[in-house]
């Protein structure tokens, strides 16, 4: 199960190294923690409840938008699109791995 | 741009080499426990029913409104139920069909299916049946209705909430230490 987290830790983190790349460490510390947050919960809500994932991603998407511009000090709109193109590499990407159907 | 082509290759080959991924987990398929309800018993005046438990390899006569539970882990694994029923005059004996556990039914509210089952035979007189999945109490206008309902309380769900909030716990941590020390640089 866990390989799913890690996965996903491993996907974010080069992307947004694609923006950014100031103060690597604490960058990949908050990434992972953001994510370790996020991860568990929509995988909760998504098992248990009737909530589309997309817009369990919605939610994702703006959660870790506003942990970047807290702790990355981006922009909010950078902030924004850097979390939308990470959460939508990984929320397709768990499409096609899991064979989800939307 | 080198460190941009290279990064797009490693995430290319990680992904080709794990290639099993806030990619979300498949949805859990297993069988729930499955409650059946016999509901038109009294229809058939000219028939008794039946029904043999395999929990007990039990014969049971069933009666209008009579409810089975068949568990996923019972103590002899999966339990199912074989149906059938023997015309009064006759004593002639139907042929029989088998209940068994099924996967979570909408609406999910509980770790239990509701189903109803309603019999009827066809132009073969064969014994056949419809089933009917059943809304629980919660789903009643009168009572409250929760935006949210969880169905899995299991060990791999609590050690996720646990991962979550100590993530969060130390989120928090680390901004409020990141506010006192920029303060203290102002200072």
């Amino acid at each position: 199960m866990f390989k799913y987290l890690a996965l996903t830790i491993a996907v974010e983190v080069p992307v947004y190294f694609l923006f950014e790349r100031k103060r690597i460490a604490f960058t990949i510390l908050i990434l992972i923690l953001a994510n370790c947050f996020t991860w568990p919960i929509i995988n909760i809500l998504y098992q248990t409840t009737n909530i589309h994932l997309l817009i369990l991603e919605s939610g994702v998407t703006i959660t870790e938008a506003i942990i970047i511009y807290f702790f990355l000090e981006q922009r909010f709109s950078k902030a924004l699109l850097i979390s939308l193109i990470q959460n939508s590499i990984t929320t397709f990407l768990g499409i096609w791995i899991n064979h989800i159907k939307l | 741009m080198k460190l941009n082509k290279l990064s797009f290759l490693f995430l290319f080959l990680f992904i080709k080499l794990t290639s099993s991924a806030d990619i979300a987990l498949p949805k859990n398929q297993k069988h729930y426990d499955t409650k059946y309800y016999f509901a038109n018993v009294d229809s058939f005046a000219t028939h008794t029913f039946y029904v043999k438990k395999s929990a007990n390899n039990k014969t049971y006569k069933i009666k209008q409104d009579a409810a089975f539970l068949l568990k996923v882990n019972g103590s002899t694994g999966e339990e199912k139920l074989e149906v059938w029923s023997v015309e009064k005059k006759s004593k002639e004996k139907s042929n029989s069909f088998t209940l068994t556990t099924q996967k979570p039914k909408e609406p999910v509210s509980s770790s239990t299916n509701y189903i109803a089952i309603t019999f009827y035979f066809d132009k073969s007189n064969k014994l056949n049946y419809k089933q009917t999945i059943l809304k629980p109490d919660c789903y009643n206008k009168k009572q409250f209705i929760p935006f949210l309902s969880f169905n899995n309380t299991d060990d791999s769900f609590k050690k996720l909430m646990f991962i979550s909030l100590f993530s969060m716990l130390v989120l928090i941590s680390v901004f409020i230490s990141t506010k006192m020390k920029q303060r203290t640089v102002y200072v």
